[in-house]
Formats: structure tokens, C-alpha cells, sequence
């Protein structure tokens, strides 16, 4: 059984298609990075799978439970599927830990003294021990993400959803992120990753998944997509981001 | 000259006494109440109920756009009509506690939409229901916006509180216009009075202040 598998999805804001007829499987350990030019969709397709967007039409399934369904509980399922954002959103007035420690308390009911140390335990992976007790202001935005990285593996989530995770960070901070969910790829989890850096999707990602005007365009290996691409508007994006020919 | 004399004041002092009390009283039961009031709307106006939405929404423009003081006289002339007979004070403090929670909500509502959507995206992200989303990040975050708007409410309240006198309520104001009618002393009274409700809003501006600070989020900048 697929991780996660969308059949046949609609979404329209009033007279908007925002996405149209998108079907896709994902399978346990994936790494699936999202790509496409601005306002193709990708973003709302991401949200669309822990349900943040509401689809017009089609079904969502994650581990064989239908996102979509009316009944579906969705705060279950969310707390199953991590979400990263571009703009990091921690939560501006709790510290690194409370911020961490947050979702495990209040969601699942684990008692405090074992969530603080799964914080200690995911800062100290993400780097970030040392900040622990700081404020996100008081941090860089590549420190920022991380720590919204560990927030989320705090809730030890099938599934990390990623949108556009470096989009709003300088090269440095870029590397220090990506080098994080490098790590978190060879643990073995499934992700899905929004993203503009195309080193990272052809480097760590095993699908490619490329988005056009609200379509799912092309859907194929990161060697195939990147020097075999099988459609023109793929290969023109592909000369558009690469400068190159192919 | 006008020969301000002390010696009345201080004659009056246990008299004036019983209206401070009694504007304290009075502003501290509505000051809780239009917090609450205040609260409620703010939150009822957030929901996707539409007629709750539009009601709150009518409920708030008739109420802050006419004169606490019909809708005192409103309340101490009309709630018996309907059974209701309530002490002068209660009305009052209905009257005050209504009429405050309504700008209040204004300022919560101001507030709380000030907090980028991606936060609540976050939260709802992790798992959090509507309710704990709220609860435990929206608000908090926006408390700490509004406590300088909502420290004015407060001040508001407690100068406002002296229209109850109108409906026989003897509250400091009262104690003061009486003193300076009966006896003939306009200058010691209102200045004394003055000076009376400026001590009052004062220890509302200080600890709206001292709140500001404890609340202060390490590395934001200003003074939220």
C-alpha cells in the first residue's frame, strides 16, 4: 500500500483553478521533491495532503485513511504528517524548547518530562542544543527552520511535508537546512519537498514531480526528468532554472 | 481670591470615602465583565456561523454608537417594564460592562486578526484543534498586542463609571457633585474628584505598564 495516495484532485478558489485532475502515489521512504513555477499549484497541492486545503473533488488517502473524508479526523491525521513552511512560523512567544515541546503535550499527552528530553534529543540532531531556551527573534532564519524541523519530528510523523523550506533564507543558511533534511532522508523518511533548489532535488530526491499551470505535468526519476524530460513545457522550465541547454 | 478651603476637604474625606469604594466596586465587577464580554464577541465574530457573526456585528454598532448615558436609563427604565427589577448598581454595572466589552471586542478583534494566518496553519498543522489553536497560540500572541488599547478601556471604564450618578448611584462622582451643590464648594470638589479618578486610572496606566513588560517577548522589537 502506498504512503500516500491522490486520486483525481480538484481545487478552485471561486473561479480559480488552483489545481486540476492531479493524481500521484507516494511510497514508504520516498523523497519526493515538487517542483514548478510560481502559482502552478504546488503549494496547495502540498497543503491539500494534511488537509490544511480543503480539495474541491477527488480523495486523498495517507496510510490507507482518506484525508478527504467528511468524517475524517483530521487532527489525528495532521498529527501524523509534519509540515514545514517557508516562512518557518514558530510560535513567536515560546522558546525553541516550548515551541518543540508544544504539539507532543498537547496533542498526543505526553507527560513533560519525556517531551523535553524528545527536545533535547531533535535539537541536539538539528544542531541546535545550545539555543534551547532562546526566542525565535533571537535566532538566524536558517536557525529558525530547523528548529521548526524538529518541531515537527517531535510528533514522530509518518510522513514531513516541506514548503518551500530555503526560499526566504541566504546560501549559508540554505546549506545548513538542507543538510538537516539530507539527514532526515537517509533515516528513511517519506517526504515530500516543495522546492526551488534543484541540486537538492536531483541530488537526495527519488521522484520528481513537476507541476504547470495546475496540472501535474511530468512525473519521473530526478535522471530522467533533469536529461530526458518528456514534455517541451518541462523542458522549457528546465532551460528557464538551469540556464541550459536539453 | 477664591479661598480654596482645605478644611471642607478633609471634613469630607470619610464621606468621599464611601463614593471611592463604590466607583472601585463598580469599576473592578465591569472592568471583569466587559473583558469577558469583550472576549465572547471577539471570538463569536471569528466563527463561520454567519447570523451569529451579523448579529454580534449589529449588537456592536448600536451599542457603541449611542450614549452610555441613554443606555444607562435604558436599562434602569426598561428592565422593570420587562420584570426585571434590579438595584441601581446593577444596572450600572450592566450598563458599563456592555458598553466596554463592545469596544473592547473591537480592540481583540483588531488584535487577534493581526496574527499572520501561517501561525494558526502552523498549530493546525501539528495537530492542534480550533479551540487549543486558539487557546494556546493566537490569543497569547495577541494579548500582548492589545494590552495598551485594552489599559485605555480600562481607564475609559472608570471615568465613564461616574455617569451612574445619574441614576442615583452614590458613587464618587455623586459624593463630589453633591458636596459641591449643597454647600456651595465647586472648586474643592471637582478638583478634589479630579484628582481622585486620576489616581485610579493612574494605578490602571501603571499596571498596564508593568504587565506590558513581564509579557515582553525576549528579542521582539518595540515594546510588545
Amino acid at each position: 500500500m502506498s504512503m500516500i495516495k491522490v486520486e483525481n484532485i480538484y481545487k478552485s478558489y471561486k473561479n480559480l483553478d488552483v489545481l486540476i485532475d492531479v493524481s500521484a502515489q507516494v511510497e514508504k521512504g520516498q523523497i519526493v521533491a515538487v517542483i514548478g513555477p510560481s502559482g502552478c499549484g504546488k503549494s496547495t497541492f502540498l497543503r491539500c495532503i494534511n488537509g490544511l486545503e480543503k480539495v474541491s473533488q477527488g480523495r486523498i488517502f495517507i496510510d490507507g485513511e482518506e484525508v478527504t473524508a467528511p468524517n475524517t479526523n483530521l487532527n489525528k491525521i495532521r498529527s501524523e504528517v509534519g509540515i514545514v513552511f517557508q516562512q518557518f512560523n514558530l510560535f513567536s512567544h515560546m522558546s525553541v524548547k516550548e515551541n518543540i515541546m508544544l504539539a507532543p503535550v498537547k496533542v498526543k499527552k505526553i507527560p513533560k518530562n519525556n517531551a523535553e528530553q524528545i527536545a533535547m534529543a531533535l535539537l541536539e540532531k538539528v544542531g541546535m542544543l545550545d539555543h534551547a531556551h532562546k526566542y525565535p527573534e533571537q535566532l538566524s532564519g536558517g536557525q529558525v527552520q530547523r528548529v521548526a524541523i524538529a518541531r515537527s519530528l517531535a510528533m514522530e510523523p509518518k510522513i514531513m511535508l516541506f514548503d518551500e523550506p530555503t526560499s526566504a533564507l541566504d546560501p549559508k543558511m540554505t546549506n545548513e537546512v538542507l543538510d538537516t533534511m539530507k539527514q532526515l532522508a537517509q533515516d528513511g523518511m517519506t517526504m515530500i519537498v516543495v522546492t526551488h533548489e534543484m541540486s537538492f532535488a536531483r541530488e537526495v530526491a527519488n521522484k520528481i514531480m513537476f507541476f504547470s499551470q495546475s496540472r501535474l505535468v511530468e512525473e519521473s526519476a530526478p535522471d530522467k526528468f533533469f536529461n530526458n524530460p518528456e514534455s517541451e513545457i518541462t523542458r522549457e522550465f528546465l532551460r528557464s532554472v538551469l540556464k541550459l541547454e536539453v | 481670591m477664591y479661598d480654596f478651603d482645605i478644611k471642607y476637604i478633609i471634613e469630607s474625606l470619610p464621606y468621599i470615602a464611601k463614593g471611592i469604594e463604590l466607583t472601585i466596586f463598580i469599576s473592578v465587577i465591569s472592568s471583569i465583565l466587559a473583558f469577558t464580554i469583550g472576549l465572547t464577541i471577539a471570538f463569536l465574530r471569528r466563527t463561520d456561523i454567519k447570523p451569529m457573526t451579523k448579529l454580534m456585528g449589529l449588537f456592536v454598532e448600536l451599542t457603541r454608537n449611542t450614549p452610555l448615558l441613554i443606555q444607562l436609563y435604558i436599562y434602569y427604565k426598561g428592565l422593570p417594564s420587562i420584570g426585571l427589577n434590579l438595584s441601581p448598581i446593577a444596572c450600572g454595572i450592566i450598563s458599563l460592562s456592555i458598553y466596554t466589552g463592545v469596544f473592547i471586542s473591537e480592540v481583540f478583534r483588531a488584535g487577534l486578526n493581526s496574527i499572520a494566518h501561517e501561525q494558526y496553519q502552523a498549530a493546525r498543522g501539528l495537530g492542534l484543534s480550533d479551540f487549543q489553536t486558539f487557546r494556546l497560540i493566537i490569543f497569547p500572541q495577541a494579548l500582548r498586542i492589545i494590552i495598551p488599547p485594552l489599559g485605555s478601556q480600562f481607564i475609559n471604564l472608570i471615568k465613564n463609571s461616574s455617569l451612574v450618578s445619574f441614576i442615583a448611584v452614590t458613587d464618587l462622582f455623586y459624593v463630589i457633585y453633591k458636596g459641591a451643590v449643597d454647600d456651595f464648594m465647586f472648586f474643592e470638589m471637582f478638583i478634589t474628584g479630579a484628582l481622585i479618578y486620576m489616581a485610579l486610572t493612574g494605578i490602571v496606566a501603571l499596571l498596564t505598564n508593568i504587565i506590558e513588560q513581564k509579557l515582553k517577548i525576549p528579542g521582539k522589537a518595540g515594546s510588545i
